[in-house]
């Protein structure tokens, strides 16, 4: 009983530690903020029919901190019953298969007009061709959403969403 | 007794932002160690579970862990924090219930307006080794030396965090931080865009109400205002309730490389108790303000944090003071220079001014001189050293200011981290620290008790005299510490001291002698003297589990031991005025309906010295968000109706006030823009 009982807190203690050893990358929590950030975007958003499927694309150009903390437990994560998959982008390479791209700096330019939610922290993000530009500030998160390239991409975005950003560009007057 | 003086800015050492952005060594202390309770909360590595509208109220660095691999993530200190988060759930109306629930702090409520706080021993009204600082603006009192609890009414949703370090915090802070530091961090006016008014009322705390309006002014700057009011039961009959009154602002707005801050407050109290002074029951009116304007941003090589402050404040009738009136004006700058190789400098200069003037009661209490103008300077530097791929550090540190009255006081610190692993942090520090002489200390002059004498013999009378040649104390002190995460959501952190106290400051008897009168007597004088030698070992634990995503379980303990070695005819005794013992735990339950459950339960030992027993305390606190904008909640207080005492009245030489159960309703209303 007691030997059961040493066996499985050693069986424990060892997975615990084993995942800290095997060298996981800390993520920091701003990337995970950002990746919780980038998640919570794709439930705002509507593709448009030709870009239906069942899983979703979300492909990475850098930010590899990000990615990983968007990859924690993938399988189960889910946006409108759609699954998951992610996938990393060496800057200029192509983005034709992907849904969401989420773009660390200047690392790749937008071609504006393919069904992409395109999402970067890079300044003036959403005023050169981005559909989600993310800030900090006063150590919060936040975000600018440019409806117009949004409406390029054939994106529609949920006015729940608009009414959380700091800021709407693009939108008529 | 009185209160406070306001002296001025330490440093901007510890702007909000300010903390999260740079990793001095100076902000480091304190905000790395942002320490236990969050890195717990931390190593939940997967947010994208959380809406967005809970995202968005999320700090993106809670420590300088979260910015990478910077070492100077943690402190090599024993830091607690307070969250906002912490703070809305407690159930608090105060700050000084905010600081029960941390480890290793010691809170006991006197009166219905007086707190006795301190960390690591020494508790009184009047305690006088901890050093409070809202927005790095010192709160302590020059006049009595010591924090005014009942007059630093802060409205907690205005709050962002209290940060605690116990354990000297001299070599960054000066003076008076002998024993530990407590800052409040107020939030940015960005962070406040909206409207909020909320009311609430109880059995002991009869009303209190609030409204803030926040939003952005044409020229870019984010700004606050809030006006709070407040009535508190007075536990004494026949007296006028606490009547607390409060307005203030912060203006933030983006100047240069950096950006600006204007804030400020105006307070005004009254509240009815038994004037020692005066010998009778009647009203104490208590107002003061407070301005300050500071820049911090980045410059070529480093950061600058530069401040300018005043303050202003009047009593009436309070304590054993008449009158007093204090102003105080300061300047204050810290610089950090990036780093360079393996070594992170910073640097701080400061000059402030005090004015104090209290009036006592012919016959009972004098100050002589009444009036007094005094000048403080000071200057720090810092180096923290990186060895081992930044797993290990070493701080050397040092304060030197001067003062009118008193030597200049050196106050220096050797500390080492190490992070052994991602699971273990040890850390070790030898500080020295001062407290300066209060006003009353050197200028009092007492009639403390007639003792008739025999027919045709003159009467004695007890009386305590100042010392103006009074030094600092003084105190070396011995850390060791250790933060072990034993698995990812379970953090313990533990903190051994022994400090070594000399030159304590206390009252021995002097010779009689006759004064003529009329009418004769004989003096039995007491004086204030740099007297006794006192050694104090204890131990801290602070442990932070997150069970589930719905239940968050808090633990502390401290232990604490005390060898008072003072004369046997010192009038008062630092033995015995602290528990040995205390133990905290909180229960966080996250409730179906966005609905929440707190439960707090601590148990303080005996204060042997006034005769307080243990006691046990448990509060119990219900929320509910309606919706986004409306917020309803209910704390009940001792829930059992244990009556306990918590400390000595010392002010009124009686046993402090009983308190049984109490409840408090609140409910709030925002609509953010």
């Amino acid at each position: 009983m007691l030997r059961a009982l040493l066996a499985c807190l050693a069986a424990l203690l060892s997975s615990q530690y084993g995942a800290a050893l095997a060298g996981e990358q800390v993520v920091s929590r701003e990337d995970q903020l950002r990746a919780a950030y980038l998640f919570n975007f794709m439930k705002f958003v509507e593709w448009p029919p030709e870009a239906a499927s069942d899983v979703l694309t979300v492909c990475f150009v850098g930010a590899d901190a990000v990615r990983e903390a968007l990859s924690v437990d993938l399988e189960k994560k889910r946006v409108a019953d759609r699954r998951l998959a992610v996938e990393a982008r060496a800057p200029g390479e192509s983005l034709a298969e992907c849904n969401v791209v989420y773009i660390e700096g200047h690392s790749h330019s937008v071609e504006a007009g393919a069904p992409i939610l395109t999402v970067s922290d890079a300044r003036n993000f959403a005023s050169r061709g981005g559909v989600i530009e993310l800030f900090e500030q006063g150590n919060r998160l936040r975000f600018v959403v440019n409806v117009e390239n949004a409406r390029r991409a054939g994106l529609r975005i949920s006015s729940m969403l608009l009414q959380l950003a700091s800021r709407v560009e693009g939108a008529e007057r | 007794m009185p209160p406070q003086s306001g002296p001025l800015l330490k440093g901007g050492l510890m702007s909000r932002r300010f903390q999260v952005r740079r990793s001095s060594v100076v902000v480091a202390a304190f905000l790395t160690g942002l320490s236990a309770s969050l890195t717990a909360a931390e190593s939940a590595q997967d947010l994208t579970g959380l809406d967005l509208t809970t995202l968005m109220n999320m700090d993106v660095k809670i420590t300088s862990a979260a910015k990478r691999s910077q070492p100077s993530s943690d402190a090599a200190a024993a830091v607690f924090v307070l969250t906002r988060e912490d703070i809305h759930r407690s159930g608090a109306t105060s700050v000084p219930e905010l600081l029960r629930m941390v480890p290793g702090v010691e809170v006991a409520r006197v009166s219905n307006t007086r707190w006795a706080i301190t960390t690591r021993g020494f508790n009184s009204r009047f305690a006088n080794k901890l050093l409070v600082l809202v927005d790095g603006r010192s709160i302590y009192t020059s006049i009595y030396s010591g924090v005014s609890w009942e007059e630093q009414h802060i409205p907690l949703p205005e709050i962002e965090r209290i940060e605690v370090v116990r354990g000297p915090g001299g070599s960054l802070w000066g003076a008076n931080a002998m024993n530990g530091v407590i800052n409040i961090v107020t939030r940015e006016a960005s962070d406040s865009r909206g409207f909020v008014i909320s009311g609430g009322a109880g059995d002991s705390e009869h009303s209190a109400t609030s409204v803030r309006f926040g939003g952005t002014e044409p020229s870019g700057g984010d700004y606050r205002v809030y006006a709070e009011h407040f009535e508190r039961d007075s536990f004494t009959s026949g007296t006028s309730p606490w009547r607390s009154l409060q307005t203030g602002w912060r203006w933030d707005r983006a100047a240069g490389p950096g950006e600006l801050t204007f804030q400020g407050d105006l307070r005004d109290n009254n509240f009815g108790e038994f004037i020692y002074g005066a010998q009778s029951f009647d009203d104490v009116d208590v107002s003061s303000a407070t301005v300050s304007l500071g820049w911090q941003g980045k410059l070529p090589g480093g950061e600058l944090d530069v401040r300018a402050g005043g303050h202003w404040r009047d009593s009436r009738k309070y304590g054993i003071a008449s009158n007093e009136k204090q102003r105080s004006f300061g300047l204050d700058a810290q610089y950090t220079a990036a780093r360079w190789g393996r070594h992170l400098l910073s640097f701080g200069a400061e000059w402030k001014q005090l004015e104090d003037r209290v009036l006592g009661y012919p016959g009972i209490v004098v100050f002589v001189p009444p009036e007094l103008s005094q000048k403080v300077w000071g200057f720090s530097v810092q180096d923290e050293v990186f060895f081992r791929d930044d797993t290990v550090r070493l701080i050397f540190g040092t304060k030197i200011e001067g003062f009118e009255f008193t030597d200049t006081a050196v106050q220096p610190t050797v500390r080492a981290i190490w992070h052994a692993n991602e699971r273990n942090t040890l850390w070790a520090a030898v500080s020295r620290a001062v407290r300066t002489p209060s006003y009353f200390e050197r200028y009092m002059h007492l009639w403390l008790l007639t003792i008739p004498g025999a027919p045709g013999e003159p009467s004695q009378s007890v009386e305590v005299f100042g010392s103006p040649q009074l030094d600092e104390e003084q105190l070396d002190a011995f850390e060791l510490g250790w933060r072990w995460r034993p698995a990812e959501r379970l953090s313990i952190d533990v903190a051994l001291y022994a400090n070594d106290y000399h030159d304590l400051i206390e009252t021995r008897a002097a010779a009689p002698f006759p004064d003529p009168g009329p009418p004769a007597v004989i003096v039995l004088p007491s004086v204030y003297q740099n007297s006794v030698h006192a050694n104090t070992r204890g131990a801290e634990i602070a442990t932070d589990w997150i069970v589930t995503d719905r239940l968050r379980l808090q633990f502390g303990a401290t232990l604490y031991d005390m060898r008072d070695l003072r004369s046997p005819d010192a009038l008062f005794a630092f033995a015995d005025v602290d528990p040995t013992h205390t133990f905290t735990a909180r229960a966080r339950l996250d409730l179906p309906r966005r609905t929440e459950l707190d439960i707090g339960w601590r148990r303080v030992g005996a204060i042997r010295y006034h005769g307080i027993d243990a006691y046990d305390s448990t509060d119990l606190r219900f929320g509910w968000h309606v919706n986004d904008e409306l917020q309803f909640s209910v704390a009940i207080d001792n829930v059992f109706n244990s009556r306990h005492a918590e400390y000595f009245n010392e002010e009124s030489a009686i046993q402090g006030d009983v308190f049984g159960r109490s409840v408090f309703a609140r409910i709030s209303w925002q609509k953010g823009f």
